[in-house]
Order: C-alpha cells, then sequence, then structure tokens
C-alpha cells in the first residue's frame, strides 16, 4: 500500500552482484551513499574552486561551513586533535548529506538503517581504544578509575565506568537512526492521514462526516508540513550531533587528562 | 559655526558643538545597540538555544536508553551463556541503567569527563559544562 509507513525503508537491488555466495549488490541504499558523499565534496569543491581572496557567496558558506566544523571540533579536542578533524568533517558532511536527501519525496534515508549509524560509530569506538593505547599505552584505561573514590565502592564505579563506555557507540548509532526512523515514520503516518480521511469523507454518506473527515484531513495536512519543518531540524542537528559526539570521544584518546 | 540642528532639540547641551556632537552620537550608537540588540541577535540567539535544548534532551534520552539495553541485553546474553538466569539479568539490567544515567549526567556536563591522569579532589567537585 502507499499509505504503509515502513514501505519507504526497503532495500532494493538495483545492480545485483553475487561474489562468491555473498550478497554485494548495488541497492538504493549504497546509491544514496554515492550521491550523499559525491554532491557532498562536489559542492564543497565547486564551491572552492576560484579561491578568491574576496570569497564570493558560495565559497563564503563554504567556508563558514568548515569554520563552524572546525570550532567545535577544536573546542572539543583542542589543537592536537586537529589531526582527527578531516575524520569528523567528513562524518560531518556526509551525514548532512544523507540526512537532506532523505528529506525529498521517494529519495531514501540512508541513516534510517542502524546498521549504517553502527558501522560508523564503531569505528569511531575502535579508533578512540586503539589510538588511546597506541599513544598512551596502559594509561588509557585508568580512564575506567576516576580519582577520590573511596575503595570499598571501587569497583563497583569502574564496572559501570567500562559498561558506560561500551554504552556509548550504542547510543551514539542508535541517536541517529531512531530521530531518522522515527522522524520519517511520523511523517509518512501524517501524510498518509491525510489522504485517507480525504478518501473516507468522498465514499462516506453523510455532510457531518464529510465536513468532520475533511477537517481532520487539514487539520493532519497542517501537521505534516510543520513535521517537515522539524524534521529538517532534526536532520542538520543529528548531524551536529554525531560529529560533536565524535570530536568528545576522540578528546577521550588524545587527551592524557588535561581537560 | 551654527548648529542647524539645535533648535530641533533643546535638551542638547549647546556649550561646545564638539561635545554636543558627542553627545549625540553617543546617544544615537546606544538607540542603535539597543534596537539591534532585541531584534535579530535576540532572536538568533533563542532559536540556537532552542535548538541546543533539543539536542540536549535528545542525547541523555538516549544515552539512558542506551544504558539499559546494553545491561539487559548483556544480562540477558550471560544468562542464556552460564545458566545462571535470572540473577544475571537483574545485576547487569541495573549496571547498565546506572551506566545509562552516568552517561546522561556526562552529557549534560554535570560529572567530569573520564581522563588519565590524577586529580585533585578540589577540582573533581567541577562538572565540565558544555
Amino acid at each position: 500500500m502507499a499509505t504503509d509507513p515502513i514501505h519507504q525503508f526497503e532495500i532494493k537491488r538495483i545492480v545485483p552482484i553475487d561474489v562468491g555466495g555473498v550478497d554485494l549488490s548495488f541497492t538504493n541504499s549504497a546509491l544514496f551513499m554515492v550521491l550523499s558523499a559525491v554532491v557532498g565534496s562536489g559542492l564543497l569543491m565547486w564551491a572552492t574552486m576560484h579561491r578568491r581572496l574576496v570569497p564570493a557567496r558560495m565559497q563564503s558558506a563554504a567556508e563558514m561551513f568548515y569554520e563552524f566544523v572546525a570550532k567545535m571540533h577544536r573546542d572539543a579536542v583542542g589543537s592536537e586533535g586537529m589531526r582527527f578533524f578531516p575524520l569528523v568533517f567528513t562524518l560531518f558532511l556526509f551525514i548532512l548529506m544523507a540526512n537532506l536527501f532523505g528529506m525529498f519525496p521517494y529519495f531514501f534515508t540512508v541513516n534510517s538503517h542502524i546498521i549504517v549509524t553502527a558501522t560508523m560509530a564503531l569505528f569511531v569506538f575502535f579508533l578512540v581504544i586503539g589510538f588511546g593505547i597506541w599513544r598512551n599505552g596502559f594509561r588509557f584505561f585508568k580512564i575506567f578509575v576516576p580519582d577520590g573514590i573511596p575503595v570499598a565502592v571501587l569497583p563497583f564505579i569502574v564496572l559501570i565506568e567500562i559498561l558506560s563506555f561500551f554504552t556509548r557507540p550504542l547510543s551514539h548509532a542508535m541517536r541517529l537512526f531512531a530521530n531518522m526512523l522515527a522522524g520519517h515514520i511520523t511523517l509518512k503516518v501524517f501524510g498518509g492521514f491525510v489522504i485517507s480521511l480525504g478518501q473516507s469523507t468522498i465514499f462516506g454518506a453523510g455532510a457531518v462526516s464529510t465536513i468532520v473527515g475533511v477537517g481532520m484531513a487539514i487539520v493532519a495536512l497542517i501537521a505534516t508540513v510543520a513535521l517537515t519543518a522539524l524534521e529538517f531540524l532534526v536532520a542538520g542537528l543529528q548531524a551536529y550531533i554525531f560529529a560533536m559526539l565524535t570530536s568528545i570521544y576522540l578528546s577521550d584518546a588524545v587527551h592524557p587528562g588535561d581537560h | 559655526m551654527n548648529d542647524p540642528d539645535r533648535d530641533l532639540r533643546p535638551d542638547t547641551p549647546a556649550i561646545s558643538d564638539d561635545a554636543g556632537l558627542d553627545a549625540r552620537l553617543d546617544a544615537l550608537g546606544k538607540r542603535l545597540a539597543g534596537r539591534r540588540e532585541g531584534s535579530v541577535d535576540d532572536r538568533r540567539e533563542a532559536r540556537r538555544t532552542d535548538a541546543q535544548s533539543y539536542g540536549l534532551g535528545i542525547r541523555v534520552a538516549t544515552d539512558i536508553v542506551a544504558g539499559t539495553l546494553m545491561g539487559g541485553g548483556l544480562g540477558w546474553l550471560a544468562d542464556s551463556l552460564f545458566g545462571t538466569s535470572p540473577l544475571g539479568l537483574i545485576v547487569l539490567l541495573m549496571l547498565g541503567v546506572a551506566a545509562g544515567i552516568l552517561l546522561a549526567l556526562r552529557s549534560a556536563g554535570m560529572v567530569n569527563e573520564p581522563t588519565m591522569e590524577s586529580r585533585s579532589a578540589d577540582e573533581n567537585e567541577q562538572g565540565r559544562t558544555g
């Protein structure tokens, strides 16, 4: 059915590829990942192509975007962590473009699948562990042992700290995924209300039910418009939060404790 | 020199033309600053803090949910692996909730981020904001 709110998340094979029994098909999800990456980087390259000293409109916008992400990252990690800035900027741009592509009708929302967000979150998680140990050695594990805790409750606290450390990638991935999934389902459900309420008035009998049905369809339409605006806010905000948390997690690995 | 605006502004002191001009420029600057603060910047600031609050709310909510899911999932896994049902689920679920709340408090800037170096006790008191 057209109003099925889950239908939009279905993965479809565009170019079936099978490598030794492993399904590596080029799907609609892959298509929109490629689109997000290509359009995102292409837009930035096109905007900064002329490299004017006094930037034109597009170059100015690109520079503001760069400065915005750079400031966010530097505030969280400090100048020392700027080696991770390309990663954070890429994540931000990719997630932002994917979320904005998802706002087009009939387009696929890449981040509404938890496997996509979990891949990014787990990459950041293992990068933090790997870089933290490579850089600080076993001192890295001191982040699980807070200071000034009585010895009696210390094992308990360390257990909670370790559990909370391993919860971070789950929370990191789930936040983006759940926001995109829930937002798009809500949009579809309210859009479906408009159709079904309108249909019921056409085939329904009484005048009262027609007035009530049309009135409610208009309310649902207004709600859909408002929700669309909210979804645009969420699309940008979730990209920002994902990138900002990446910076904050990386600061654990970079800094030996001078927060 | 004659001040052409003098008649229109009887409250402006006309002892010296320069001083009068300075005073009026100051007043104009203050009025403009007040008007600017009242309009664009205030609204932009309000909108930004709205988005920030929304983001913080989402962060805190998912932290607690993720902690609970993590604890519950690990507890269920431990029970099915070691046959300790229902002890593992009970203990790990509670620890998971605690871990989620710790994450949420860190997101809200009320608990220090974990560090690798020792800190003095009074430094530990101050939570990290932002």
